[in-house]
């Protein structure tokens, strides 16, 4: 009897271990892409420098980015972009705070492919919106991997395109979220 | 006036040229190597994060997009999917340090970093991340190691 019952306490110990954990990584990765159809030329930048913090125990996700930090290959679309379009000066950092809508779905201390929706409010260029997204959790060895892929219109946000460039700056920007998250020692 | 028209059509071509060709080179220029900028400012990992925990608005407008070189001691050198290297500077003591997020030219060289031992790194500030679950960060990128 009281063997079983300190198994038992035992086992409501490593689950109680397993799902208060918290993932978290700083060198995440988003791939912007706001290249218009007709466009000849591509509009990307990718961060490298990616916040992110998931809570295993209710799915609370967060992200943080540093706008300056999104690096273009042409030096002129770089510039333009934090000056004319996201005014890095004014505003330095874009952030998603939100939760995986299915957390229950995920078992974090098993490995697994799980598709998950992640709904929240992103805030960039000063604004704040509702953001829903599609995406993925990998979980492997204690670790896991999230993609996640959505669109925003950017003028819901604030950003408006010149007509000059209006064949080339897409009016949606198509946002990739990849993080390999490594579980947080506390 | 012919005389006139032989000194001006060539000038205008010229100018023309000169423009096509301004306009050219910016249209792909590419983003400053940092191996061979020059650094705004030079400073060491303690100062910097030091200046950002006190007032992140003041060190903005000081550090932000400019060309900072910074001593300090390596934390962490880890390496992404895609093969690039991010190299970590602070003191053991505290959670804050320098993120440096390496040009993939320098992969070699961040990968003999040994963590502990100093090093000197250029690269554009781009930025303060505090997070006081995680440490806060000054973030640096495309960021080269100088030869000590």
């Amino acid at each position: 009897m009281k063997k079983s019952l300190f198994i038992f306490l035992l086992g409501v110990c490593i689950t109680n271990l397993a799902t208060a954990q918290k993932f978290f990584t700083k060198t995440g990765r988003i791939d912007f892409n706001a290249t218009a159809p007709s466009s000849p030329e591509n509009i990307q930048a990718v961060n490298r420098t990616v916040t992110c913090v998931l809570d295993a125990a209710n799915g609370n996700m967060q992200f943080a980015v540093l706008i300056k930090g999104f690096t273009f290959e042409r030096a002129l679309m770089q510039e333009h972009f934090n000056e004319n379009y996201l005014e890095s000066d004014k505003f330095p950092k874009a952030e998603f705070k939100g939760a995986v809508a299915n957390n229950a779905a995920v078992n974090y201390s098993k490995d697994g492919t799980y598709a998950v929706t992640v709904k929240g409010k992103l805030t960039m260029h000063g604004q704040t919106k509702d953001v829903e997204a599609p995406g993925k959790l990998i979980v492997q060895g204690g670790k896991v991997n999230a993609t996640a892929s959505f669109a925003v219109l950017l003028a819901d946000y604030g950003v408006s395109i010149p007509g000059v460039v209006a064949d080339k700056v897409n009016k949606t920007a198509k946002i990739e979220v990849a993080c390999n998250l490594e579980p947080l020692k506390s | 006036m012919k005389k006139n028209l032989k000194i001006i059509v060539p000038l205008v071509l010229l100018i023309v040229a000169l423009g096509a060709w301004y306009a050219y080179s910016e249209y792909n220029r590419k983003p400053a190597n940092m191996e061979n900028t020059k650094a705004d400012f030079v400073t060491n990992a303690a100062t910097l994060i030091g200046a950002f925990e006190e007032n992140e608005v003041k060190a903005n407008q000081q550090y932000l997009d400019k060309v900072v070189e910074v001593e300090g001691a390596i934390r962490t050198v880890s390496q992404d999917d895609a093969g690039l290297y991010t190299v970590t500077m602070g003191d053991d003591g505290s959670l804050s340090s320098i993120r440096c997020s390496m040009d993939s030219m320098f992969s070699e060289q961040a990968k003999s970093l040994v963590p502990g031992s100093a090093v000197s790194i250029r690269g554009v500030c781009t930025g303060f991340m505090a997070d006081p679950l995680l440490g806060s960060d000054v973030t640096l990128v495309r960021c080269t190691i100088l030869k000590k």
